[in-house]
């Protein structure tokens, strides 16, 4: 704790001395926070697209911001359209997407951001691609690029699926908007119904039951808040956590009167 | 020379002035060890023949005052019923709190005798001059360097107990000049794990410790200097009833005093001090077998603060003394826990939190006439409780989501007394008091603090309000030349008494607790009792004496409260001739079937030990050398007390050896 409060501490003067050395002509970046995952051009819209992540990619629910450029002269490109074309090719020559939310027309901050939520890690599985189309704004040309990218395999799955009694295959995975710690935090739970090995719809019906616990002790926490649907998929709640370590979040899904599924994330507090 | 032997004698009796009350007092409330006033001999020879007596083992004789057990160290006083929070205890009048989540180590435990000049303890709220109170204040009074004819003095001793197979080493130097003198004093105990009565082992509960205390006294016509530091190392420390041991614990004591008198000036007596102290107390339960999961806890408390006393020059038939000070007190306990095959755990047991207080003491003695004397006082706090934002804080939100980063308080207590004197054998007093008392941080913020007694985790409550006492005492004593009788009976009554309830909702954190209980206001409790004593002195040498102490508690509703004490009689039979003394003891306590099974008490029945002390004095060129042998628990007895906690055994049969040598 105190290592890390004196490191944050000494972080901190560095910032103020850097800002007050520098008459604050030191120009905003909004990707202080983030790593870069990979930058290529999209031909046809003469722009640089740049993809940052706030961690490495990752079998999941990714916040992804894109960066976008003006090829030739340099200068940020704060208006365009963005599509995300996610694909697996699986070894066994299967190929298919993964659910995506794409980002507004507007820059927030001089980014993009969006969400990707890919559902199975690359490795021997098979490997990711990720395409991304871009509709410049200001020149009005369209282009696209794609990457390699790697997905890795979190320790605990962070993203389960499962096939309801109507045949259909549901994705459920989680996103702390901030990082977890002890204390409250608000928590949102993503689901989304399979259409085809393409396509995927929010699934806006459901209900959930939040209940922490650290299996390593069987306690719980207490004043949770069940998530609710909000918007695309996206039911918030809260989940507090007492201590660090190792938590699990079991969720119980049901859908009006009838129980869907229980499932539960494991996750560690820092 | 003259002039410092004359304000030794008023340190002295301004220490007396304080307390207020006359002789009964005094050797009933107050035990003055090492030292050479008069008043209070029984008590004083009784721990004279006892060389290797803890300051528990004193405070444990004083009228009103109780001892929770949780194993053979870091006994935690109580004053009728009240304990904790609710009373005051302090050090030289400085503010001291331990570092321990399951209290552990009051800070009685850091004091050891040979640093001991007395113990003053003034039950219920009219103990407020150290702050306000509704159980009552004791304050260790440390022993100070003297001014004295003979560069050097001192006494060099080691004792022996037979029950722990303990050891203690301690040597006491002073050293004086014309105008200055310093004292040095060391301390070293080592135990065993104790043996109770019939034979049984009570593994962990040994224990080793070092007491290390330096001061300095200079004096300047009529005002003197103190500079005193104080350096207490406890370590592999067993607590039988607790599921985890001490690996550390430290105690660093520092202060600055600075006395004076004028006689014939408006502030006749001026005493100020300034003070810093700091605990460390660091549990685990490496030591221990069968652990499900292993777990740290260490904690921290720091202290500084300062103080203004003094008195007032008699004007007319009235005496003021007043007392203005201020403290600010720090604390963060944490806990880390490590289980198999998954991340630790880490929570902050006490979120870092402080309190600041400042207060001011007034105290008015208004002697009417000669038989007829009233007394009032009182003080009001100023408190300002803060909590750190951050993890702690963060902690708390999960129970209360509006807990704010300071609470302000004020609490005040107010008491009259007065003191008649019938005929010319007989006082009367009368004690009417007010007092209130904040809510420790533990109460406040504690978070998940593991209760092995009733096996709950507790929660601490940020809102809770002040508990009050109103109370009521009723003394009657008689003096004559051989005998001396005194009886007492007191009420409280206490709203908002901060007590905790159930909360079966939570889920505890503790594997295998029984429950959450979260601290709270109920709505009253009361504590009524009395005690009772008479010394005899039979003849120049064969001295009697005997004091019964009873307490009954219980909550608005009836229910007992937990760890009340059994009614308890201590008696001593004293014979002395020349160099030699005897002193037959015994300690009776009844069974306690007034429990809180909600708390996991049990009935508890009562026992009577009896100990056998005796004294040698060898006078050798100006020098003595003392002997002292004795037997405690002489048949040894298997038995506990009501406020033992866990039902634990107390030592059995102990055969104990002193030999000092003064110099
Ligand atoms: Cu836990
Ligand atoms: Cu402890």
């Amino acid at each position: 704790m105190k290592t890390l409060f004196s490191k944050y501490t000494f972080l901190l003067i560095l910032a103020a001395t850097a800002f007050s050395c520098s008459d604050n002509e030191v120009p905003f970046d909004p990707t202080v926070d983030l790593i870069k995952i990979d930058e290529g051009f999209a031909i046809g819209a003469a722009t640089k697209v740049e993809v940052w992540a706030s961690q490495d990619l990752m079998a999941g629910y990714n916040n992804i911001f894109i960066a976008l450029y003006d090829s030739v002269g340099g200068s940020r490109i704060t208006k365009a359209k963005i599509d995300f074309y996610p694909e697996m090719s699986m070894m066994g020559g299967v190929q298919h997407g993964c659910p995506v939310e794409e980002p507004a027309e507007e820059a927030v901050n001089q980014l993009f951001p969006g969400a990707i939520t890919f559902t199975m890690p690359s490795g021997d599985m098979g490997s990711w691609k990720l395409k991304i189309e871009v509709q410049n704004q200001v020149n009005n040309k369209k282009g696209s690029t794609t990457f390699s990218i790697s997905i890795a395999n979190p320790t605990a799955a962070c993203v389960k699926s499962f096939v309801t009694a109507a045949n259909e295959k549901i994705f459920v995975t989680y996103n702390f908007p901030k990082k977890m710690k002890v204390g409250i935090n608000d928590l949102d739970v993503i689901v989304y119904r399979m259409i085809n090995m393409y396509e995927f719809a929010y699934e806006e019906n459901y209900s959930f039951v939040l209940t922490p616990e650290m299996p390593s002790m069987g306690h719980g926490s207490p004043n949770n808040v069940n998530p609710t649907h909000a918007s695309k998929g996206h039911y918030k709640g809260k989940v507090n956590f007492t201590m660090t370590g190792d938590w699990r979040l079991n969720l119980n899904i049901s859908e009006g009167e009838a129980v869907v599924k229980d499932l539960y994330f494991d996750v560690e507090v820092e | 020379m003259r002039l410092i032997c004359s304000l030794l004698v008023f340190v002295v009796v301004g220490v007396r002035a304080q307390s207020v009350d006359t002789l009964r007092t005094l050797y009933l409330s107050e035990v003055v060890v090492n030292s050479t006033i008069q008043e209070g001999d029984t008590l004083q020879n009784f721990f004279r023949a006892n060389k290797s007596a803890t300051t528990e083992d004193i405070l444990s004789r004083l009228q009103g005052v109780y001892l929770i057990r949780r194993g053979n160290y870091g006994q935690e006083p109580m004053l009728r019923g009240m304990t904790g929070g609710q009373i005051n205890l302090t050090i030289d009048g400085m503010k001291m709190f331990g570092a321990c989540t399951d209290k552990m180590d009051p800070v009685s435990i850091y004091i050891e005798p040979q640093n001991l000049k007395s113990i003053q303890a003034v039950l219920g709220s009219d103990g407020s001059r150290l702050g306000t109170t509704v159980g009552g204040s004791v304050d260790m009074q440390l022993a100070q360097p003297f001014l004295s004819s003979q560069p050097v003095t001192g006494r060099v001793g080691v004792g022996y107990q037979s029950a722990w197979n303990g050891f203690n080493t301690y040597a006491n130097v002073n050293y004086s000049q014309h105008k200055s003198a310093y004292n040095l004093s060391l301390n070293y105990r080592k135990a065993d794990d104790y043996r109770a009565g019939g034979g049984e082992v009570i593994p962990y509960s040994q224990y080793e410790k070092m007491n290390l205390s330096a001061g300095g006294k200079w004096s300047m016509g009529k005002d003197t200097l103190l500079a005193s530091a104080l350096v207490d190392d406890g370590w592999n420390i067993g607590f039988p009833a607790l599921p985890m041991d001490v690996g550390s614990a430290k105690a660093r004591i520092y202060s600055l005093g600075y006395n004076r008198y004028r006689a014939h000036e408006t502030v006749q007596n001026l005493n100020a001090k300034i003070y810093y102290n700091s605990v460390f107390h660091s549990m685990d339960d490496t030591q221990r077998e069968n652990v499900e999961m292993h777990m740290d806890m260490p904690g921290t408390s720091t202290t500084g603060g300062g103080f203004v006393e003094g008195n007032f020059h008699p004007a007319g038939k009235h005496t003021l003394s007043f007392r203005t000070d201020y403290y600010h007190n720090q604390v963060l306990a944490e806990m880390t826990m490590y289980p198999e095959g998954a991340s630790s755990m880490y929570m902050q047991t006490w979120p870092a939190s402080g309190r600041s207080v400042t207060g001011i003491y007034l105290n008015d003695v208004y002697k009417i006439n000669r038989s007829t004397q009233v007394t009032v006082n009182g003080r009001i706090d100023w408190a300002v409780t803060t909590l750190q934002e951050g993890f702690g804080m963060d902690q708390l939100q999960v129970f209360y989501p509006n807990v704010q980063s300071a609470y302000q308080q004020i609490t005040s207590t107010v008491n009259g007394k007065v003191k008649q004197l019938i005929r010319s054998n007989w006082i009367a007093e009368v004690h009417v008091g007010y007092g209130e008392r904040l809510p420790t941080l533990s109460e406040n913020f504690g978070f998940y603090l593991f209760n092995r007694y009733d096996g709950f985790d507790y929660i601490g409550q940020p809102d809770l309000v002040p508990e009050k006492n109103w109370s009521t005492d009723l003394t009657l004593s008689y003096f004559s030349d051989q005998v001396q009788l005194t009886a007492t009976g007191f009420y409280n009554y206490l709203p908002d008494y901060i007590f905790s309830r159930i909360h079966p909702e939570l889920s505890v954190m503790t594997p295998g607790a029984n429950g959450v209980k979260i601290y709270e206001n109920i709505p009253s409790a009361t504590l009524v009792g009395g005690e009772a004593s008479v010394l005899a002195n039979f003849s120049k040498n064969l001295q009697f004496i005997t004091a019964l102490k009873y307490t009954h508690g219980q909550d608005f509703e009836g229910t007992p409260l937990p760890l009340i004490p059994p009614l308890t009689s201590n008696t001593t039979l004293r014979y002395s001739i020349k160099n030699f003394n005897i002193q037959l003891e015994n300690e009776i306590a009844s069974s306690q079937q007034n429990v809180s099974p909600s708390y996991g008490e049990d009935e508890t029945v009562g026992y009577s030990i009896f100990n056998l002390r005796s004294g040698y004095k060898i006078n050798w060129n100006r020098k003595q050398l003392y002997v002292n042998a004795g037997i405690e628990n002489m048949f040894d007895k298997n038995y506990h007390n009501h406020l033992d906690w866990g039902n634990l055994p107390r030592p059995g049969r102990n055969i104990n050896v002193t030999i000092e040598f003064v110099f």
